[in-house]
């Protein structure tokens, strides 16, 4: 599915009923670029990117939720700031100055962690600068955000990160339970899976999530079909 | 000779049980998106032992200055990034002056393999580690191995793991990584 920039029309708005249609449209554009991101091109999802840390970290939702913040931030400024790279320059180059930027984005990322979620954020040890190297800024910059104008890229840039950060959370969230047999350190359910925690719980865990995240969201099509 | 075979029996086992991807999960979307592609993973897996192993030693010559003082041990992240910039610029130039086909044809996986969590991780746990420069060599072969021994496992199954008997659910990603996690158990229980 290819989407591209949103266009004003020529003529410039001048009635209620004009701006009411390009909001209808802007929010129909928002709403699709939402869906993609968050559905149908899920990051961690559908899509299987940035696994390492959602296998080997994300083993409580407050480890989750440290990984979402470094992520998020990482991620969001750094694609931000390499919109601005010329093209001109060669792939090979781009690559580097985006990595580049991405090493530096990160260093006030840490700063601040080591000040908000101390613990949490030790607990990531070098899963945390590894995310520099995070397939969204080493690929998806070139395939997908760099061919759109920088208004829509940043939105659906905003859409994937929020995509993958609801998608974490809620690993992190069913492997605590799992683990568990709790969460935050309360045990209310009478069975809990040790192995959940380690990193074959974790590959195994996030398989059986995605192929049942898959199922719900084909689930209304196969009722359409089932029904005809 | 007993030695040497043992040295080499004791370096298999260490790239299968302590293997980059079934222990620590490493690189394994750039396996996933790799197995998506037409089989050349091996090739990856050749480049990526290139990066790890010529950019540790990169990383190695200039870790000591950087790591004197707080501020610059921040940009450690930084250095790694320059190592494997300055590999992955030499090895396209030196591909492209030997052979201008073969460049265009590794280009793509040459990119795949510089810029991943695999390089960058093994960089890292160098300096943490804080070996000898033989050592880190060491341990940039054996997760560059590692990497392609995982990627020969994952396209022995290839087939059936992209059969039609694979649920629809499970078809693609969710397959991969259901059976990257028990190639992974059984490597944890060989390593207990």
């Amino acid at each position: 599915m290819k989407f591209k920039g949103f266009r004003f029309p020529e003529r410039k708005p001048t009635t209620v009923s004009d701006i009411s249609e390009l909001q209808s449209l802007a929010s129909s554009q928002a709403s699709t670029a939402g869906r993609e991101a968050v559905l149908t091109s899920n990051a961690l999802l559908s899509s299987g990117s940035i696994i390492a840390p959602a296998v080997v970290v994300a083993t409580s939702f407050q480890s989750a939720l440290a990984l979402c913040i470094v992520f998020s931030l990482v991620t969001f400024f750094t694609v931000l700031i390499c919109s601005f790279v010329p093209r001109k320059l060669v792939y090979t180059v781009r690559i580097i100055v985006y990595t580049l930027i991405a090493s530096l984005v990160y260093i006030p990322v840490a700063i601040l962690m080591e000040n908000i979620m101390p613990a949490q954020f030790s607990a990531l040890g070098i899963y945390a600068p590894l995310l520099i190297t995070n397939s969204f800024i080493t690929m998806k910059t070139e395939s997908k955000f760099y061919r759109l104008k920088r208004g829509y890229m940043t939105e659906l840039c905003g859409f994937y990160i929020i995509g993958y950060d609801l998608a974490l959370m809620f690993f992190g969230f069913m492997r605590e339970l799992l683990t568990n047999g709790g969460l935050f350190g309360v045990q209310f359910l009478p069975l809990s899976i040790p192995s959940v925690g380690t990193v074959y719980g974790g590959f195994i865990l996030l398989a059986l999530t995605a192929a049942t995240f898959r199922w719900l969201l084909t689930f209304p099509a196969r009722k359409r079909q089932s029904e005809n | 000779m007993a030695v040497f075979l043992e040295t080499i029996g004791a370096a298999m086992l260490a790239i299968i049980l302590e293997n980059v991807i079934f222990t620590t999960a490493f690189g394994t979307s750039t396996l996933i998106s790799l197995s998506k592609r037409d089989g050349q993973i091996f090739f990856c897996g050749l480049f990526i032992t290139e990066f790890s192993v010529l950019s540790s030693m990169i990383a190695y010559a200039f870790e000591g200055l950087m790591l004197k003082s707080d501020v610059s041990a921040r940009f450690m992240p930084t250095l790694y990034i320059l190592s494997i910039g300055a590999v992955y610029i030499a090895t396209l130039i030196l591909i492209w002056c030997v052979s201008k086909k073969a460049f265009k044809r590794f280009k793509r996986y040459i990119h795949l393999s510089a810029f991943n969590c695999t390089v960058l991780s093994v960089l890292f746990n160098n300096t943490l580690n804080a070996g000898t420069l033989g050592e880190r060599v060491l341990f940039a072969l054996e997760v560059g191995l590692g990497f392609t021994l995982a990627a020969y496992i994952l396209s022995v199954n290839y087939e059936k793991l992209n059969s039609d008997e694979v649920p629809a659910s499970f078809s693609g990603f969710p397959i991969y990584v259901l059976y990257i996690g028990v190639v992974s158990m059984v490597v944890y229980a060989l390593g207990r």
